[in-house]
């Protein structure tokens, strides 16, 4: 693929509520594979995602070893919504896995500045 | 202007597939082109030939079907969404031996794969949230 666009994956579902925390991370995968720009953006209950030491019930998998993908591909644009954690009480310092704060403002220019915006 | 379209809400479940078929209707009136459809997560129900609703009731399966025929449109269903959500082709119905089979007919399985590449090729992509 010679076009190479700036895709953004936003995740908003809690884990384990369906498929959508887990499907949405193959999307970011695939787009990785195909050579694109790719972010992702944690933002309303996605937050939840981020949650350390999760416990999932036998037989449902832990969102943790999906997200350890991201980093696995080399995805590197990470972003939570800081009002999104504060709001939810979630502490900024003890998240699961390696990203960058960014306020409402700041995402809200991110969405401006993409090709593609995809939403789960 | 090229338009991909995903969809993510199951029909009865979700607005998402009715919105999406009014939306994409309206992309056609005004002149501009649809590149793919994309039945993501619980749309994949919209492709399940089977739905029944009763008769005074919108049949959105069947509108979509039409749709997509009508225009001669390229529409993609998740394959890993479907098969976990039990809404599969022959070939896949064989393989992991199923007695039935139920993928309505204008819809085809396939990857994530072409979600991104019709991402990459449309002008805009409009995701129909669940």
């Amino acid at each position: 693929m010679t076009t190479n666009k700036k895709i953004l994956v936003v995740k908003r579902q809690p884990p384990y509520y369906g498929t959508s925390a887990r499907e949405s991370i193959d999307a970011v995968l695939v787009s990785a594979a195909y050579d694109q720009a790719i972010s992702v953006v944690f933002t309303d209950d996605g937050v939840f995602q981020l949650l350390p030491h999760q416990k999932p019930s036998v037989g449902t998998n832990n969102i943790q070893k999906a997200l350890d993908g991201l980093e696995l591909y080399d995805i590197t644009h990470i972003y939570a919504v800081s009002e999104a954690l504060s709001a939810r009480n979630i502490d900024p310092e003890s998240l699961n896995i390696s990203l960058k704060l960014i306020s409402r403002e700041e995402y809200a220019n991110l969405l401006n500045h993409q090709d593609v915006v995809l939403s789960f | 202007m090229r338009y991909t379209i995903i969809v993510l809400g199951a029909p009865y479940a979700s607005n998402s597939p009715w919105s999406a078929l009014n939306f994409a209707n309206a992309v056609l009136t005004n002149g501009h082109e649809i590149y793919r459809l994309f039945f993501f997560s619980e749309a994949v129900h919209t492709a399940n030939a089977l739905s029944s609703p009763p008769r005074n009731e919108l049949d959105i399966n069947a509108a979509w079907q039409t749709f997509i025929k009508t225009h001669n449109l390229d529409s993609v269903v998740c394959i890993a969404s479907a098969l976990r959500r039990g809404v599969m082709n022959k070939s896949e119905a064989q393989r992991h031996e199923k007695d039935a089979f139920n993928l309505l007919d204008g819809h085809d399985l396939s990857g994530l794969g072409q979600l991104i590449e019709a991402s990459i090729s449309s002008d805009k992509v409009i995701t129909f949230g669940h």
